[in-house]
């Protein structure tokens, strides 16, 4: 079995439970082709590096799950029917695992949303890189190039 | 006919000493500190490595070794597919 990771970005005007069916839906995708999955996490609404399909926004959702290699191939095919999803990305993080250990890896990962704030990008007038948090809203890069 | 050597750090009819590009020796960050995690996630680790214009920057300059310099260019592209970094920053 070999452990996966897709990340994806859901367009972000939509309503709260319409997104939560579309992530339920693409668990059952993982479920129905005997995957485990081992965590979801939903980083929310973030500002995108650059624009897709016109929207400069998008939700990130992440699914760690292990299983075959058909998996990724459904998947994959429903993420480019779908109008909703605007990017995807699939990697997988290790060749080799067993179930046991994916299992006690399921039940220790808690469904907490990490916070991860975005960086914002802006034109080479100001001074590059800056990390959207509340705590320091200046910039954080000195280049030396 | 045998190549001309070039050696442009001293050209024949300067007496100055030569020049040596000697950089010190930076040290590379994720050898030292093994806590970092390079991942295509975690843009604000790998934001170090690109210039403001969104383009990566050579291993000479910012002191990674070699085996982290490819770890660290293959996240930023990942982390570039998935807009979580730009592939350019225009100017306007």
């Amino acid at each position: 079995m070999k452990r996966y990771e897709t990340l994806f970005i859901v367009q972000i005007d939509l309503p709260i439970d319409e997104i939560n069916s579309i992530i339920e839906r693409y668990r059952a995708i993982v479920t129905a082709l005997k995957g485990t999955i081992i965590k979801v996490e939903k980083w929310g609404k973030r500002k995108l590096a650059y624009e897709i399909k016109k929207q400069s926004n998008g939700n990130y959702v992440l699914i760690d799950f292990a299983g075959k290699s058909a998996i990724i191939d459904e998947l994959e095919r429903n993420f480019k029917i779908d109008d909703k999803i605007l990017k995807f990305m699939t990697i997988m993080k290790d060749g080799n695992v067993d179930l046991a250990t994916i299992e006690k890896e399921g039940q220790e990962e808690s469904q907490t949303a990490v916070p991860r704030p975005a960086l914002v990008f802006e034109s080479r007038e100001s001074a590059g890189p800056k990390i959207e948090t509340d705590a320091n809203k200046d910039s954080t890069s000195s280049e030396s190039t | 006919m045998p190549t001309p050597s070039r050696d442009t750090r001293t050209p024949r009819t300067d007496s100055r000493p030569q020049k040596k590009f000697y950089h010190k020796r930076k040290f590379c960050r994720f050898c030292t500190d093994s806590d970092i995690r390079i991942e295509y996630k975690e843009p604000h680790v790998l934001k170090d490595y690109i210039t403001d214009r969104g383009k990566i920057i050579p291993r000479r300059i910012t002191g990674n070794c070699a085996k982290h310099q490819r770890e660290v260019t293959v996240a930023i592209k990942r982390a570039r597919t998935i807009a979580l970094l730009p592939f350019v920053v225009s100017e306007w």
